[in-house]
């Protein structure tokens, strides 16, 4: 190899190494860790990333569809009613994602497939398809909420819902 | 050699001790769940099975239950009652297309004082397989399990089935 060979050889691996890892390899090297550990802690802890599984929440939230969980949503206000919430189960592995349609200390039933808050009809427009469900109405004790899927369409026997009382929350749903 | 370079050598070197004394000398908690996904692998089926195969796994799961094992599944459910119950009803159920993969997540272990008895709460999920050969979600439980250790491995003397969300009736 000519000296002029070498010369080009050695710029074109000066380029790459640059191009690999910065002017700087060691600052480039503390900025990767930097950003392994804040993606650690925000996918792990802040921001949790959930696949969706089973039709309880179709329309809104279909099957195989992935979105995050907030887990700081609630840390300086309460769940509101409408809220898609993510509800643990042991842990935070598998999750319940539900809406919350009853809040603490209201009464809340089922007639014919409108939900009734206080005896209200409550309004959902995120509901595509009502089965006549019936439920008996019930009274939320003061960290009760009530949880449903947005499928009312399905039968009622084979949809989850019912009542949970706060720290079963995680956070809420980005969608 | 450089400082950093012997820390690093030595701190390699204690992770190394430590890890093989974990894997020598494990804790109960640690035989817990190391049982917990031995069962759950037994219990699992990947649908190539014959029915005597079948009947023999499910033979060979009974053997992490006690003999007066209770499985409480809730209202409106009347519990299971004994291991030969348990194991009976296992056989008899199938699986959509045959294919069923278990799996224990979020297991947390409490042991009692005397260290023969545990307490476990755990997430089991259910996975069959759909149609197109993807993965297809059955069903996911919340549950509490008792252990106990007489003169032999844990088994499972009682399992309670919880209910995330609480029913309306």
């Amino acid at each position: 190899m000519s000296a002029g060979d070498r010369t080009a050889a050695h710029a074109a691996g000066s380029t790459l190494r640059r191009v690999a890892f910065g002017r700087n390899p060691r600052r480039t090297l503390w900025r990767a860790g930097a950003l392994v550990l804040a993606s650690v802690v925000i996918f792990g802890y802040v921001l949790l990333p959930v696949r969706g599984e089973g039709i309880s929440m179709v329309p809104t939230f279909q099957p195989g569809r992935l979105s995050l969980v907030n887990t700081l949503a609630y840390r300086w206000h309460e769940p509101q009613r409408g809220d898609i919430v993510a509800l643990r189960m042991a842990g935070r592995r598998v999750l319940y994602v539900k809406r919350i349609i009853g809040l603490p200390g209201e009464r809340v039933a089922i007639v014919d497939g409108t939900v009734m808050i206080n005896g209200q009809g409550l309004a959902e427009p995120y509901v595509t398809h009502r089965a006549r469900w019936r439920l008996p109405e019930i009274s939320l004790d003061a960290d009760e909420y009530f949880f449903v899927g947005d499928n009312r369409g399905m039968p009622l026997a084979q949809h989850e819902l019912g009542t949970a009382r706060r720290p079963r929350i995680v956070g809420k749903l980005l969608l | 050699m450089s400082n950093v370079a012997r820390i690093g050598i030595a701190a390699a070197a204690i992770a190394v001790v430590v890890w093989v004394g974990l894997l020598l000398f494990p804790s109960e908690e640690r035989r817990i769940h190391g049982r917990l996904q031995e069962l759950a692998r037994a219990a699992s089926l990947d649908g190539t099975e014959t029915q005597m195969v079948r009947l023999t796994k499910a033979a060979q799961v009974s053997k992490y239950f006690a003999q007066d094992v209770v499985v409480d599944l809730g209202e409106p459910y009347p519990p299971i009652e004994g291991r030969d119950s348990l194991v009976a009803m296992a056989a008899r159920a199938g699986p959509p297309g045959g294919v069923l993969q278990i799996e224990f997540v979020d297991v947390e272990v409490t042991l009692d004082a005397d260290a023969r008895t545990a307490r476990v709460s755990l997430t089991a999920k259910a996975t069959g397989r759909a149609p197109d050969g993807g993965r297809d979600p059955i069903d996911a439980r919340e549950l509490s399990l008792t252990l106990r250790k007489a003169d032999g491995p844990w088994v499972i003397s009682r399992i309670d089935v919880l209910r995330t969300l609480e029913p309306v009736s």
